[in-house]
């Protein structure tokens, strides 16, 4: 058998010497799907950029609405540097396959910016009752909400100003979706999804 | 007292402080992760400029940003809070005339703070 020696290669051809007929499965998949760009692994500020960067010329190619482009923008930003600072990598066999994953969608409707992350379990309860409240606001509220946020925490450890979600909110308009799969018993997989609607034109 | 500046990269601001003609001018993107660290210079200078600034003259926050993240905003406020002792700050905020969210976040910080706001809406 022969040694892969490239990473990457060996990750392409993993199933056979035929397999890179999977490109064009996978292709298909992902217009079955809207699906404009996935995303699996590790989640940081490098990674970051370069996905923010290939969204943002994908919505400028597509001339994509000034407020929609950056709505989208803003949640994709909120959406990945939360995982980059809140993501969990618990040291055990059961959670170390699941990478975090970062997808987004597009319809003639609008976009759909859906991630997934391991977080500990013990967050759970903490971060349902925040997605919960959010969810429970209309504009106004939410308004409200993020400026007393601004006004009175102070900033996290890790920086954050606790308004990525009430941010994420607002710039879609409507509700969070969001689910949490147990992995076992230390660990759950967190899943968000945010919807961005392009202005109707009357 | 030393002007302050910042040359802006893809994900961080161009930041320029005059101590002369007391105009402090933010634009492009501020996206950094760690945005404390990021704007940690900017509030030393504007801790000495609160001492040494002239009182009289009025000193311009000119905010041009285009995109910038929660924890920029919160920092954002923070400075502004900073500088409102400052008996004649201006807010000078810019924005596209198609980025509705853009007027509504400087309409936001303008409720919040005590200080002049002009809304200028680029061309």
């Amino acid at each position: 058998m022969e040694t892969v020696k490239n990473e990457a290669i060996k990750i392409n051809f993993q199933t056979g010497k035929d397999s890179y007929n999977n490109a064009f499965p996978l292709q298909e998949l992902m217009i079955g799907n809207n699906l404009l760009l996935i995303y699996r692994g590790q989640i940081n500020d490098h990674i970051t950029h370069s996905v923010l960067t290939m969204a943002e010329k994908n919505m400028e190619k597509n001339g994509e609405e000034n407020l929609t482009k950056k709505r989208v923008f803003n949640v994709m930003v909120e959406c990945l540097q939360n995982i980059a600072k809140h993501a969990d990598d618990p040291d055990n066999q059961a959670a170390s396959k699941y990478n975090s994953i970062f997808l987004i969608g597009h319809d003639e409707d609008g976009y759909y910016i859906i991630s997934g992350n391991v977080i500990y379990g013990n967050k759970v309860q903490d971060m349902e009752r925040r997605l919960n409240l959010i969810n429970s606001l209309d504009k106004e509220s939410l308004k409200s909400h993020y400026m007393k946020i601004m006004a009175s925490n102070d900033l996290t450890d890790k920086g954050g100003a606790s308004l990525g979600f009430v941010e994420m909110a607002r710039k879609s308009g409507n509700q969070l979706k969001f689910s949490f799969e147990a992995i076992d018993s230390e660990s759950q997989f967190f899943v968000l999804q945010t919807s961005v609607m392009k202005k109707k034109v009357a | 007292m030393v002007n302050f500046k910042s040359e802006g990269t893809l994900n961080t601001p161009t930041i320029s402080l005059s101590n002369e003609t007391q105009l402090l001018t933010f634009s492009g993107r501020s996206l950094p992760e760690n945005a404390p660290q990021f704007y940690s210079p900017v509030f030393d200078w504007c801790n000495a400029f609160l001492e040494s600034g002239n009182r009289d003259m009025p000193t311009i926050f000119e905010f041009k940003l285009e995109y910038f993240n929660t924890s920029s905003s919160k920092l954002i406020y923070e400075l502004l809070k900073l500088l409102s002792q400052l008996p004649n700050l201006e807010v000078h905020w810019y924005f596209e005339p198609d980025d509705e969210d853009l007027l509504e976040a400087g309409e936001e910080f303008s409720e919040l703070i005590t200080a002049k706001f002009k809304f200028i809406e680029l061309n």
